[in-house]
């Protein structure tokens, strides 16, 4: 039976409220934080975080320069969604059915103007705005959509095959602007996953090959002008485009590896935005004159995966020992500089599938001790984290945990290795090497994606039926009373076995010229900015 | 017959002996660079990195499919044979000639080590005269203890040192990238200055050996001033062992610029370098080093040969 | 190219009977020789300092997370301290001792195995010789910090690790050296009636031409103290040094380069202490080739 639900109804009624009392949380805190901080330099003359006064210009001017943190590898979109680097570049190009509203609260129309959706969530119809064109001259249409998703689902990158079902049993092109699509199993987050995905021109799918990966064609505010020799990329305004924007004439993405020269970069005018700036330096960034920052909460956060399928950490005991010992408001505030809340389940606030933990585990070094002499090991024992300087505060948050854990008698050591050795190392089930895995994970769509695709099993290596099986349930419950059950199910079985510690969720701030405009808080899916509204003021 | 020709000939039979040894480094060159990129990993590694889900199995496929699942002896025999066509393949993530990356990228970094030795040498040879002639008073003394200060600062902390002063205090140069003749400065500077000191002591100490010989004595009987016998006569006789030196140094400096080019964003082969190693891109890797050694081997040979052209003596010795 | 002989004159020499190489280090040699009286006199106190340090100061990998980033001059930490809380001047203090340690370490490795090299190079002439040397170019070809990047790719950063690496970038100045040495004096008389006794080849090579070349060596050796001191801190600045527990100057170095601005004691004041340690090696290492009127550098780059 199909049920009606229009776009104001992407979101269950309980979820409605709740997140209507966590963005007032959020404002609240964000507030106080930035006054306890000064980081975002609230207070200031020439406020760190003010909007220029000068509106967007009549037509696209100048050159906004963005610095990538490594080389791009190709732009096809269902495969660059691993690096942000590539996913950067295609976020310019392309458009995507739908998109979030400026405070990450619920879905938009982008290239979908309405969407229904079946109450067992298995069969969807899209209806498409009309008069669109890709790059190429193609039209925007239901033949195009369902070339899309056909690829998508095919194609084995990593990204669609988290968004997308394999397969479909029927895409069907009810009128020009309209495609019906079937799925064999419940897909509750199909229309949410549609807002990462982009819409990709079916002339460049049928022509396939390595096309697809060098010359983007898509329908957004810019097109793919060139790729540059040592991994960067330039996009000019694509003039026709149907929405607001573009403002710039060309977006110059340059490859800036080192984070300080990315900061140095934005202090001296050589580039407008420097996205996700280590906490260290957001004062710094904030308090020069002709820059300013802009932060927000992301759908990320920061945790420690412990290896579950080998003593110590198998013993549920133990893990719960690292939670009472570990102060994460301390490392919050040495760490994070403040920009993080403290977080005590695997789904940050604000994405669907948040339910609140079970149990909480307080900062208690005597019931952490308490719980190891249980387990055995009054003494303490030695482990391995394992740690990439890529990641997100490391390696310095690997040794401040393990800086607090050896106040239990865990002398945790930190191995620093190469970004693919840790990423292999991590998802690699037999591994012996390493006890401790500190990671980050971002939500990309605002959707129980992460817990979808298996992360927690297969970065903790926990099997237990009682996380299991909520997992498998929310991936094919729709939105509603039962979805919600399976979240909490999952949340409290997650606090209660503490297969992977979270510490916090993170903040991110960016820095801009001050005279750039249209953006005014980061995107909560933490992949990049929107850059079709931003301008440089006159 | 050719043996004879070359008995003749000593300088040539120098340059041919300098040739063949320069193959041979080469040759070892190429294998340590393929054994090293075989190790680190290749282009599977990277692409599958972070896919949850992706098996063992899963990767040796993408290996297969993009060539690197042969055996090490069979890629070894193909890497040479194309390697010896100027051939390393391509750059999965650009698709385009892993060569003609690394050849447009070195441009960049030579002309600043380039730069760098230029000036350093220039700077040198001011001070070592400075320092030769005024022996042992104040000027002598200053010089060579600020040396000994600047000798121990680390070449990162003095690359950030001048980034913070001149571009993000002053404003007065770009911070970062390749934007023209004004973003030469601080890289510059940079690579120049760490290596002055050695410089500076190695044309001191020539300039103080050759005015000990006995020409020069000669020279100051014939009435000539300090000055003169410094300036025209010994600075001349001491550049040779100068030329070997720097001849070193270039093919350190376009390997060590990594530093100062991930400081500055320098568009040269140290960063490509860098990059293609943390990416697994093999044949950029490959191509870097190739290109490296080759240049090393090509600069000392043309070194050697200036330096046996200009001094009849060298000639004679067996290399 | 010339190269003074050595100031003192050279005794007689039988085969087979061991002879006093060195110099006597008379007071000669300490007396009129500033660079070297300056020189150690530095190292010992930064020896002293550090010893004195390491027994009153706490524990360097001991985080205080509340003090993180507190200014240098604050009550309990007069050098200030990082970003974790550790305190910069008991960090000082044990990193001089690692950093010596492994700059030790290194720079005898590379002694030997450059001297060994050397010898058998210089001593048996011809196509081992010819074969030594490419080795020793093929060295230089390659560039040392992407080797070094390649390899922290396969082996994580550990003390032992790094020491293996910057081994292979030190022995090659020594290899050069001794061979030039060994090239001389393998033409003295005595040498050939060594040879002519029938001693062995790898006696000859120990007891003659390995001392002959000694002093020079042991100035290399000094210079070279202080070159490991920075390739550490190059490494450490690309993440490839030495992580904590081990406690090094230039993880700290390193780790402070993001806030020269805000935190500048996290960065210069271990800076400073390589700039004293390099001084005082630089100034010992002078002073020794003067006394021995030594041109080691030519020596090194003669092919």
């Amino acid at each position: 039976m199909l049920r009606r639900s229009t776009y104001e109804e992407s979101f269950p009624s309980t979820l409605t409220r709740a997140r209507f009392l966590q963005a007032s949380a959020t404002a609240v805190a964000a507030l106080s934080g930035a006054q306890i901080l000064g980081g975002c330099g609230s207070t200031g003359s020439g406020a760190a975080g003010d909007a220029p006064a000068g509106g967007p210009p009549q037509r696209p001017t100048g050159t906004f320069r963005f610095p990538l943190e490594g080389a791009t590898t190709g732009f096809d979109p269902a495969y660059s969604g691993a690096l942000l680097s590539d996913y950067v570049v295609v976020h310019a190009i392309f458009d995507r059915l739908v998109a979030f509203d400026p405070a990450f609260t619920r879905l938009v129309p982008s290239l979908a103007t309405g969407w229904e959706q079946s109450e067992d969530a298995r069969e969807f119809t899209i209806t498409l705005r009309d008069g669109v064109r890709f790059h190429d001259g193609e039209p925007l249409d239901a033949a195009a959509l369902k070339a899309t998703l056909q690829y998508m689902s095919t194609a084995a990158g990593a990204i669609s095959g988290l968004l997308l079902p394999p397969r479909y049993d029927t895409l069907e092109l009810v009128d020009a602007l309209r495609l019906r699509v079937v799925t064999p199993a419940p897909q509750p987050d199909f229309i949410r996953n549609q807002a990462f995905l982009s819409v990709m021109s079916p002339k460049a799918i049928k022509a396939g090959g390595e096309a697809l990966k060098r010359r983007p064609i898509g329908t957004g505010a810019y097109r793919f002008a060139r790729r540059a020799g040592n991994g960067g990329a330039l996009v000019v305004a694509n003039n026709d485009y149907w929405g607001d924007g573009p403002y710039f004439e060309q977006i110059d993405f340059e490859v800036i590896a080192d984070a300080g020269a990315r900061i140095n970069a934005l202090l001296t005018r050589q580039v407008g935005m420097a996205y996700r700036l280590p906490p260290t330096q957001v004062q710094r960034v904030a308090g020069a004159s002709g820059t300013r920052t802009v932060s927000g909460d992301v759908w990320s956060g920061v945790y420690v995966a412990f290896v579950c399928n080998k003593p110590p950490f198998d013993d549920v005991r133990v893990r719960r020992a690292c939670a009472h010992a570990v102060d994460k408001e301390a490392l919050i505030r040495a760490i994070a500089r403040g920009q993080g809340r403290v977080a005590d389940t695997f789904s940050p606030k604000g994405v669907l599938g948040y339910a609140p933990p079970a149990v909480r585990y307080e900062h208690d070094l005597e019931a952490a001790r308490a719980l190891m002499a249980a387990a055995g090991h009054a003494d303490g024992f030695s482990a391995v984290m394992c740690v990439s300087t890529a990641q997100y505060l490391q390696p310095q948050l690997a040794q401040a945990v393990a800086g607090q854990l050896e106040q239990i008698g865990i002398r945790a050591r930190v191995e620093v290795v190469d970004p693919i050795v840790q990423s292999r190392a991590l998802l690699d089930p037999a591994q012996k090497a390493y006890d401790m895995f500190p990671t980050d994970w971002t939500w990309l769509t605002g959707g129980p994606l992460l817990q979808q695709a298996g992360t927690v099993q297969s970065a903790s290596r926990y099997d237990g039926r009682d996380l299991t099986a909520p997992l498998a349930a929310m991936s094919v419950t729709p939105d509603g009373p039962r979805r919600d059950a399976a979240f909490a199910a999952f949340e409290g079985a997650f606090s209660r076995q503490v297969p992977i510690l979270p510490l916090f969720q993170s903040i991110y701030n960016d820095g801009l010229q001050q005279d750039v405009g249209g953006y005014e808080e980061t995107p909560k899916n933490g992949y990049g900015p929107n850059f079709f509204p931003m301008y440089t003021a006159a | 017959m050719v043996r004879s020709a070359l008995a003749r000939h000593p300088f040539a039979r120098l340059a041919f002996s300098r040739l063949a040894q320069g193959v041979v480094v080469l040759f070892g060159a190429l294998l340590v660079c393929f054994a090293l990129s075989a190790a680190t990993g290749d282009p599977a590694d990277a692409l599958t990195v972070g896919q949850i889900g992706a098996d063992s199995a899963q990767i040796d496929a993408l290996r297969d499919h993009l060539g690197y699942g042969d055996p090490f002896l069979t890629r070894l025999g193909d890497f040479f044979a194309h390697a010896l066509q100027a051939d390393f393949g391509s750059s999965y993530r650009t698709g385009g000639d892993a060569l003609g990356a690394v050849l447009a990228a070195l441009p960049n970094t030579l002309l600043l080590v380039a730069c760098a030795l230029t000036l350093a040498i220039s700077l040198a040879i001011v001070l070592a005269l400075i320092s030769v002639m005024h022996r042992n008073r104040a000027a002598d003394r200053s010089i060579r203890g600020a040396l000994a200060l600047v000798q121990g600062v680390p070449d990162f902390w003095l690359a950030v040192m001048l980034v913070l002063l001149f571009s993000v205090t002053l404003g007065w140069l770009p911070a970062i990238g390749f934007d023209g003749p004004r973003s030469l400065i601080l890289p510059t500077l940079a690579l120049a200055i760490p290596v002055l000191p050695t410089f500076v002591r190695l044309m001191r100490g020539n300039l103080l050996d050759v005015m000990k010989l006995d020409f020069v004595t000669s020279v100051r009987a014939k009435g000539l001033g300090e000055r003169d016998v410094v300036l025209r006569h010994a600075v001349r006789n001491a550049l040779p062992p100068l030329i070997t030196f720097t001849a070193l140094q270039v093919g350190w400096l376009v390997g060590g610029t990594i530093i100062v080019e991930t400081i500055f964003a320098w568009p040269g082969i140290g960063n490509l370098a860098v990059d293609a190693v943390k990416a697994r891109d093999v044949g950029v890797v490959q191509a870097v080093v190739a290109v490296t050694a080759l240049s090393y081997v090509l600069l000392n040979l043309v070194a050697d040969l200036l330096v046996a052209a200009a001094d009849p003596r060298i000639r004679m010795v067996p290399a | 190219m010339t190269r003074a002989t050595s100031a003192l004159p050279r005794p007689l020499r039988l085969p087979g009977l061991r002879r006093r190489t060195l110099p006597r280090p008379g007071a000669a040699l300490w007396r009129g020789n500033g660079a070297l009286r300056w020189g150690v006199l530095l190292l010992a106190s930064l020896l002293v300092a550090s010893a004195v340090g390491m027994l009153v100061l706490g524990d360097p990998n001991e985080q205080q997370l509340a003090d993180a980033f507190a200014p240098a001059g604050t009550a309990g930490h007069l050098a200030g301290a990082d970003p974790l809380g550790r305190d910069v001047l008991a960090w000082c203090a044990r990193g001089l001792w690692t950093s010596l340690t492994v700059s030790f370490a290194v720079a005898t490795l590379g002694a030997l195995i450059g001297t060994a090299v050397g010898v058998v190079a210089g001593y048996a002439g011809g196509i081992v010789d010819s074969v030594l040397m490419r080795l020793v170019d093929l060295s230089l070809a390659l560039p040392p910090l992407l080797l070094f990047i390649a390899a922290s790719v396969v082996v994580a950063p550990r003390p032992a690790t790094l020491v293996v690496l910057l081994t292979f970038v030190a022995w090659i100045p020594y290899a050069r050296l001794v061979r030039a040495h060994v090239l001389t004096e393998r033409e003295r008389p005595y040498i050939a009636a060594a040879r002519l006794a029938g001693t062995p080849a790898w006696r000859i090579c120990l007891r003659h031409l390995v001392p002959a070349a000694s002093t020079a060596i042991i100035v290399l050796f000094t210079l070279q103290l202080g070159y490991v001191l920075l390739w550490e801190s190059g490494l450490s600045f690309l993440g490839l040094g030495l992580q904590p527990p081990h406690v090094s100057l230039g993880y700290m170095i390193a780790q402070g380069r993001d806030y020269l601005a805000s935190a500048w004691w996290i960065t210069t004041i271990p800076g400073l202490v390589i700039v004293a340690l390099m001084l005082s090696f630089n100034l010992i290492g002078d002073g020794l080739r003067d006394a021995f009127q030594l041109d080691v550098e030519e020596a090194v780059h003669e092919r």
